[in-house]
């Protein structure tokens, strides 16, 4: 991981100085560097050794188009702040946090050169994310189930996990391995949410006013109650809608549970070491428990 | 008797028939509610709908039930079959053990306990899969078979389960097919790497791996 936090630190060092600002602003503190870890485990599930040089730049790559769905969340949501301090555009404005977004997935691309299956993986990564990202604003305020949830989810954080365990263990067989752990990390950042957490950088006030179905909300709005308050186009009576969500904390973590049994079964019947794979759905179910 | 026994109990073709048996009656019971079921939906319609009609739907549950816990049977024998040695298969009428019939005969075994293995672990996946959901989805279709009384709410929350059995089954088929697939081609690999020509040299020699 220090060998990645410097490759990252070298790569903006050699950008444009137009934006070199806010390239140190958004890489340079407080990532989890978790979408690398899942590159590393995976690859280490599959084989031993040093991890070789397309690996390493698979990892460098997948942060740097992390960052950019983050900065478009970012935008989209209208999050004032983002890890403790001020996101991409409220500090250096609209323009130049889309415009840096560009910059990025360009730069990402020719990080690749000449990994083919890696620039497949990454292209199938943005598409699926943008998809993902639509259908979720499309079916806000909708009255759906558990189901939909996870389909969204699965298109969403789940194709970003997806696509690393591809790239970590380069023959397709994590791939939902890989699936089933970006839900897990999507749920658990849904219940960490309405916990009021800062745990996985953000809040879930942004959810709880656009009606985007988040796995409590999915649970709660089994209610009707709650899924008047959920469906009104006005907003509803939030802080209400909030306690509904709350109640279903408990059978939240018990699917999440759920999930993360799923994962550990997958690990176990398709990686030659589990172990590395396990210690991640571990590590990411504890985000909803702080 | 297999470990779906404590989930089915001795329902529909499961009582002291041979498990190829058992199967046949089980599935022939299915088809016969699941015909009776269709045809008693069609009528509901045509009548412009009776709730009250629609009681059968409850006894679909019960074949479906003698199915899965037939097909667990079977593929349980199945695999009791193919684990117990096979002593004196690579061996001569006379008793002498052949080499090239062990090489061949060794393999063919183990495929087929690897096949009677992901047959059983999928019949048993399903039928836990079922029994986590059938108490739900009997209940509200039990309910609405009686007086037609289930909510809205009650009606997308039964539909949310239902969909997610369905998912639960498409994953098991999967992973299933996934891991048979998986062991086939190690045991395929290994297959190739003991008939390899040793005399070959060079660039003729085998050299790469299946994707395991």
């Amino acid at each position: 991981m220090t060998q990645l936090r410097e490759r990252i630190a070298r790569w903006v060092g050699d950008c444009n100085e137009e934006l070199r600002e806010a390239l140190e602003w958004q890489f340079l503190t407080g990532s989890k560097y978790f979408r690398p870890l899942t590159i590393f485990s995976c690859y280490r599930a599959v084989r031993e050794g040093p991890i070789p040089e397309q690996i390493m730049q698979s990892a460098l790559v997948i942060e740097l188009f992390h960052n950019v769905s983050l900065i478009i969340d970012d935008i989209v949501d209208r999050s004032p702040m983002r890890r403790g301090r001020a996101t991409m555009h409220t500090k250096f404005g609209e323009l130049s946090a889309l415009m840096t977004s560009g910059y990025i997935v360009a730069e990402g691309y020719l990080q690749l050169k000449d990994d083919l299956t890696g620039i497949a993986l990454f292209s199938e990564l943005l598409k699926r994310l943008g998809v993902a990202e639509c259908l979720q604003w499309r079916l806000r305020r909708q009255p759906l189930g558990v189901e939909d949830w996870r389909r969204i989810a699965g298109e969403d954080t789940g194709s970003m996990f997806e696509v690393c365990a591809c790239l970590g263990d380069r023959s397709g067989q994590l791939r939902t391995f890989g699936g089933l752990l970006g839900l897990l990390y999507h749920g658990c950042d849904d219940v960490g949410d309405v916990k009021g957490l800062a745990a996985l950088g953000g809040g879930g006030e942004e959810d709880l006013r656009d009606g985007i179905l988040t796995l409590p909300a999915a649970l709660a709005i089994r209610d009707p109650a709650a899924a008047k308050i959920f469906c009104d186009l006005e907003g509803g009576n939030l802080a209400e809608l909030g306690r509904y969500f709350v109640a279903k904390l408990p059978e939240a973590e018990i699917y999440l549970d759920k999930i993360a049994e799923e994962g550990r079964t997958e690990a176990r019947s398709f990686a030659v070491n589990p172990a590395p794979l396990i210690a991640l759905i571990e590590q990411t179910r504890q985000l909803s428990r702080y | 008797m297999s470990n779906a026994e404590g989930i089915f109990g001795s329902g529909s073709g499961r009582s002291g028939h041979d498990p190829v048996t058992g199967i046949l009656i089980a599935m022939r019971d299915a088809w016969l509610a699941g015909i009776g079921l269709k045809e008693n939906a069609s009528g509901q319609s045509m009548a412009g709908g009776n709730p009250g009609a629609a009681l059968p739907a409850a006894t679909l549950l019960g074949p479906m039930i003698g199915v899965l816990g037939a097909m667990a049977d079977l593929a349980a024998a199945n695999r009791q079959r193919f684990d117990q040695p096979r002593a004196g298969a690579a061996t001569h009428s006379g008793g002498q053990h052949d080499p090239i019939a062990a090489d061949f005969l060794r393999p063919v075994g183990q495929a087929m306990m690897i096949a009677a293995n992901r047959s059983a672990s999928y019949w048993f996946g399903l039928a836990q899969i079922f029994e986590s959901h059938h108490a739900r989805l009997a209940q509200v279709v039990g309910v609405e078979a009686i007086d037609g009384s289930v909510a809205g709410s009650e009606r997308l929350f039964a539909a949310d389960e239902l969909r997610a059995l369905l998912r639960e089954v498409g994953d098991l088929a999967t992973r299933e097919a996934r891991i048979l697939q998986n062991e086939l081609s190690a045991l395929d690999e290994n297959l190739a790497q003991t008939f390899q020509q040793p005399e070959l040299s060079g660039s003729y020699r085998r050299r790469w791996r299946s994707k395991v």
